[in-house]
């Protein structure tokens, strides 16, 4: 079985599509992995009855293209019911743009899953994404986690990453686009 | 039987030897603890006086990073 590249694994996506309310159906949608990877959440999501799309700098599963998504072109016109980005956008080193971005890129009503480092606190996060034209759905933080999976790493010399010396948290949350900011 | 969790394992060079007891370092089981937590280990240590040998690169490398993450949480 392919390795879940974040904290909590695959047990943090599912915990992701639980807290959205989100349920395995036919024709749910368009949805979108930014830093698809191996296409584990891919696969998921098409169990979930979505038609799925990837976007990642390696293309290394079949329903995944090759796209810088920081570049402002990356998106074209299309738009998606459910964008899911697992460890992605902070290491991409424009995470804020790039939130602000996908706004355009939901469908009306359409939902936005992160699980994602941050430095920000838990209410500057919410007001910025409130700015950007979300309403919050659900948020977590499970920094003491990510935090024990780095360890974990770092202990088996799979931690690459220099360890930061800024406070950051790990949050997994949920928003929807407000149609109408 | 309990499957005892370890996060590094180092063999016993045979060159290593304990400057007390002057006899070869074995491969033995450590704890590393630090604001309390507990990392079982294995790395070589004398089987007489219990000497614990830490490599510079091991103290330095993943330990120092293991601490640093310990101290912000």
């Amino acid at each position: 079985m392919t390795k879940n590249l974040h904290p909590g694994g695959m047990d943090t996506t599912l915990r992701l599509l639980e807290l959205a309310g989100l349920s395995r159906q036919e024709n749910a949608g368009a949805a979108l992995d930014l830093g698809a990877g191996s296409g584990q959440t891919l696969r998921l999501l098409k169990e979930y009855g979505y038609q799925v799309t990837g976007m990642d700098l390696n293309v290394r599963n079949p329903w995944t293209r090759e796209v810088d998504f920081t570049k402002e072109s990356s998106f074209k016109d299309e738009t998606y019911d459910l964008i899911i980005s697992e460890c992605s956008l902070y290491v991409s080193h424009h995470q804020m743009a790039v939130l602000r971005k996908l706004h355009s890129v939901l469908n009306d009503s359409g939902i936005l899953l992160v699980s994602d480092v941050f430095e920000q606190t838990k209410d500057t996060l919410l007001k910025e994404m409130d700015d950007f034209g979300y309403r919050m759905l659900f948020m977590e933080d499970i920094t003491p986690l990510w935090k024990d999976y780095i360890i974990e790493n770092i202990w088996n010399g799979t931690w690459k990453e220099t360890v930061s010396d800024k406070p950051c948290f790990y949050y997994l949350f949920g928003a929807e686009k407000r149609n109408h900011s | 039987m309990e499957n005892k969790k370890t996060y590094y394992s180092l063999d016993a060079d045979q060159n290593l030897i304990c400057k007390k007891c002057n006899v070869p370092l074995v491969k033995g089981n450590a704890v590393f603890e630090y604001l309390d937590n507990a990392f079982p280990v294995e790395l070589p240590m004398c089987p007489k006086c219990g000497y614990i040998y830490v490599p510079e690169e091991l103290a330095l490398g993943r330990v120092l990073s293991v601490e640093k993450i310990l101290e912000d949480k």
